[in-house]
């Protein structure tokens, strides 16, 4: 990004603006299944939101407004340009707003994004060095299982296998220790 | 809900089919939609944190001409919609731990010790007399010869990759790695190697593990076992061959030496690679860099990689901790660690975690099973009560770093004029101060009290062939048997070598091809048989002047040499003596 926009923006804006980035990003993940194509999804979302900012009602939630606007991209997106259905069909979108509205309410809770990423890294710290690299490769180097395959010596069953073993004790992790957190 | 269906579909490698399955579990699964929105969120932070460039970075060239209009438009909106590209804080991939020579980044800046590496830089040694080292943040070390240039140095979740055009670079790693010369690509799961990159050729040689090299030329590749080597160039064929034992220069010298002689190594003196008093005021002290050697001070043999390392000075003669290495294979000094600039003055421990100065008398060795150097004792840097170095220091010689160990039982009183060996057979060092005897096991790091004898000023050594450890100076030589349960003195009564037992802090060393007890402090070197106690005598022309302070561990045999070093000042050539048979 140009220091440029950054520069115009104070970190409240800036605190705003990633708050609400950041459950768009899954939400449209999870709709498409595709993550680079939700950076782009979300970008026209805020694209939307900005031409029409008048339109907005500060009596009314601001997060709500942001879904109506992401629902509307992605319908458009699909129907349009794609000319293809959504993968999982539109019949799981209003109970994935739901999910996403619970998103945004919890990362509207300062310093939550941060706590995630920082529980995230201290559960990475606890997986063995090999599926540590074999996440490297899949999110860093954003290879396919064949690309991770042919790096590693494994078949593609076992790449397979362990990215999904690795997810789920992730998954399990953070779980935990953001529970422990909320307990304080 | 199926993890792997659900991993496939957010990795984009979900088949139409698999997608359709994944809807209708989505539909009879009323929670299911919860678990998908929890696995895209792991998705989204994974990309953020795996990647040390976020993939939002990496946003497509057709929507960057939108960000000029949110940047204007940001500003009027109310609800405060900012910016999503956070400028990212470059995070340091390494340090520069040393510097020998001119050693410059690949954009022209002067490098030094301490200055962070960052992932995208490169840097170069400029000369044949050159040279640099980087640590980098999980220890894996990189040591840069001469004349070399490693133009880019990238890291990410998936490893790191190293970009090496020219030079010659040895590489100690415990974690995969990548490097790339002209010619060829290498691929390592943590080993230790040596590749040197010409403009003609690739040649990479395999001290131990196993390392992946692929010519780039054609993507043939061969893995190089260790103790082979291969070269990937034009027209030569890509195969791992032996590496044929190369004997050293000091291996030819001393080979070429007499039995009972003397031969003073040329251009050795440890003064060339002493840091600029200039760089370096506050550690100067009252005599500077000379009291590393002429200051109560000491050494050890790395018998790995066969050099002496030697550490010394505090007191109030030298401030300076830095650690040296004479490597014998190549006649030639290495300053291996700089000096702290951050003193903690008077304490053991600076405020950057190492070691203070000091004056180590015998309180060094090496523990060779652990690759460590171990050090305690000795009378640290300005401290005006001249105790109290009881910490328990090891040194890494392969990542260049010191370790607190912090260990437990019964510890040494430790102080000025202690005096220690390390047993290779029992795998402990042996201490004695004036609490008694005492062994420090690395592996348990603990330290255990095994006799009551106070000795102190005097030098000890390991007689490996009958497990002795044999203690010489001030009118004695004592001897303990170590494969005894409790390690019992035993008076030696020596014939022909009074003068030479009646000294204090000699140097002393055990020769395993002569099988004799080997001192040296000045003059003729003493050689003690430990079957008949005689000692032989022999006054070969060409010995240096002692140290006056005493020899200590400056005195080692080098075992691949079938010799001793020996050390006596920072201005005077390094000596070899050969006993022989």
């Amino acid at each position: 990004m140009n220091a440029r926009s950054d520069s115009v923006r104070g970190p409240w804006e800036r605190a705003l603006l990633e708050q609400n980035r950041r459950w768009l990003l899954a939400y449209f993940i999870a709709a498409t299944g595709d993550a680079a194509l939700a950076e782009d999804l979300t970008h026209d979302v805020f694209a939307a939101a900005l031409k029409s900012a008048s339109t907005f009602d500060p009596s009314r939630s601001f997060g709500g407004w942001l879904r109506g606007i992401a629902r509307n991209v992605l319908l458009m997106h699909f129907r349009t340009a794609r000319q293809k259905p959504l993968p999982l069909g539109e019949g799981i979108l209003d109970r994935l707003d739901r999910a996403a509205a619970h998103s945004e309410a919890a990362h509207a809770v300062p310093g939550y994004s941060e706590l995630r990423l920082q529980v995230l890294r201290d559960c990475l710290g606890t997986l063995p060095e090999r599926g540590r690299r074999v996440l490297g490769f899949k999110y860093a180097r954003k290879m396919r299982s064949r690309q991770i395959s042919d790096e590693t010596g494994m078949n593609i069953a076992a790449v397979d296998m362990m990215l999904s073993r690795l997810r789920r004790t992730l998954q399990d992790c953070i779980s935990r220790k953001m529970a422990s957190v909320a307990r304080g | 809900m199926d993890d792997d269906l659900l991993r496939k579909y957010l990795s984009g490698e979900a088949t139409d089919e698999e997608a359709a399955r994944l809807r209708g579990e989505l539909e009879r699964d009323p929670a299911g939609v919860e678990a998908l929105f929890a696995a895209a969120e792991l998705e989204r932070d994974l990309s953020d944190v795996v990647s040390k460039a976020p993939a939002r970075r990496a946003f497509r060239a057709r929507r960057r001409s939108a960000w000029p209009l949110l940047a204007a438009a940001a500003a009027l909106l109310a609800i405060g919609v900012g910016v999503w590209f956070v400028a990212s804080r470059p995070t340091p991939v390494g340090e520069i731990v040393r510097v020998q020579g001119t050693v410059r980044f690949a954009d022209g800046r002067p490098a030094a010790p301490g200055d962070a590496l960052f992932a995208g830089q490169g840097l170069e040694t400029v000369g044949g007399r050159s040279g640099a080292a980087i640590r980098f943040a999980d220890g894996t070390h990189a040591n840069l010869n001469g004349g070399t240039r490693l133009s880019r140095i990238d890291e990410d979740g998936a490893g790191r990759r190293l970009k090496l055009d020219t030079g010659t670079v040895n590489v100690e790693t415990k974690r995969p790695l990548v490097i790339e010369t002209p010619q060829a690509e290498v691929k390592v799961l943590g080993t230790r190697f040596k590749i040197s990159a010409a403009e003609n050729g690739t040649r990479l040689e395999v001290e131990t593990g196993r390392v992946r090299l692929r010519r780039i030329s054609n993507g043939t590749g061969i893995d190089v076992p260790a103790g082979h080597f291969a070269v990937a160039a034009a027209g030569v064929e890509l195969v791992a061959k032996p590496i044929a034992p190369a004997r050293s220069k000091a291996a030819d010298l001393v080979a070429r030496m007499p039995p009972k002689s003397w031969f003073a190594a040329p251009d050795t003196k440890m003064r060339q690679v002493v840091p600029d008093p200039a760089k370096f005021p506050r550690i100067q002290a009252v005599s500077g860099p000379k009291s590393v050697v002429s200051s109560w001070s000491g050494a050890a043999l790395d018998s790995r990689r066969n050099q002496l390392i030697v550490w010394g000075g505090g007191t109030s003669s030298y401030y300076g901790n830095e650690v040296y290495a004479f490597r014998v294979d190549d006649l030639a000094w290495e300053r291996v660690t700089e000096p702290s600039t951050d003193l903690a003055l008077g304490q053991q421990i600076n405020r950057d975690g190492t070691p203070a100065a000091r004056s180590t008398y015998s309180g060094l060795a090496y523990i060779a099973h652990a690759d460590r150097l171990f050090a305690l004792g000795g009378v640290i840097a300005d401290n005006r009560g001249n105790t109290g170095a009881d910490v328990t220091w090891t040194f890494d010689p392969g990542s260049r770093r010191w370790f607190n160990m912090n260990p437990s039982g019964t510890r040494p009183q430790t102080g000025a004029q202690n005096l220690c060996a390390y047993d290779p057979d029992g795998r402990k060092v042996w201490w004695f101060d004036r609490l008694g005897l005492f062994s420090y096991d690395f592996a348990a790091n603990r330290w255990m009290k095994a006799g009551e004898d106070i000795v102190h000023s005097r030098t000890c050594a390991v007689d490996t062939k009958r497990g002795l450890l044999v203690v010489v100076g001030q009118g004695e030589v004592l001897a303990y048997d170590l494969r005894a349960g409790a390690p019992a003195r035993q008076v030696w009564k020596t014939r022909a070598g009074d003068a030479f037992v009646a000294k204090e802090r000699v140097g002393l060393d055990y020769d395993p091809l002569a099988d004799r007890i080997v001192g040296w402090a000045g003059g003729a070197v003493h050689a003690l048989d430990p079957e008949s106690k005689v000692w032989d005598v022999v006054g070969a022309p060409g010995a240096p002047a002692p140290t006056v302070a005493g020899i200590y561990g400056r005195w080692r045999y080098v075992p691949s040499l079938g010799a001793f070093v020996l050390v006596t000042d920072i201005d005077e050539n390094v000596h070899f003596f050969k006993l022989g048979r």
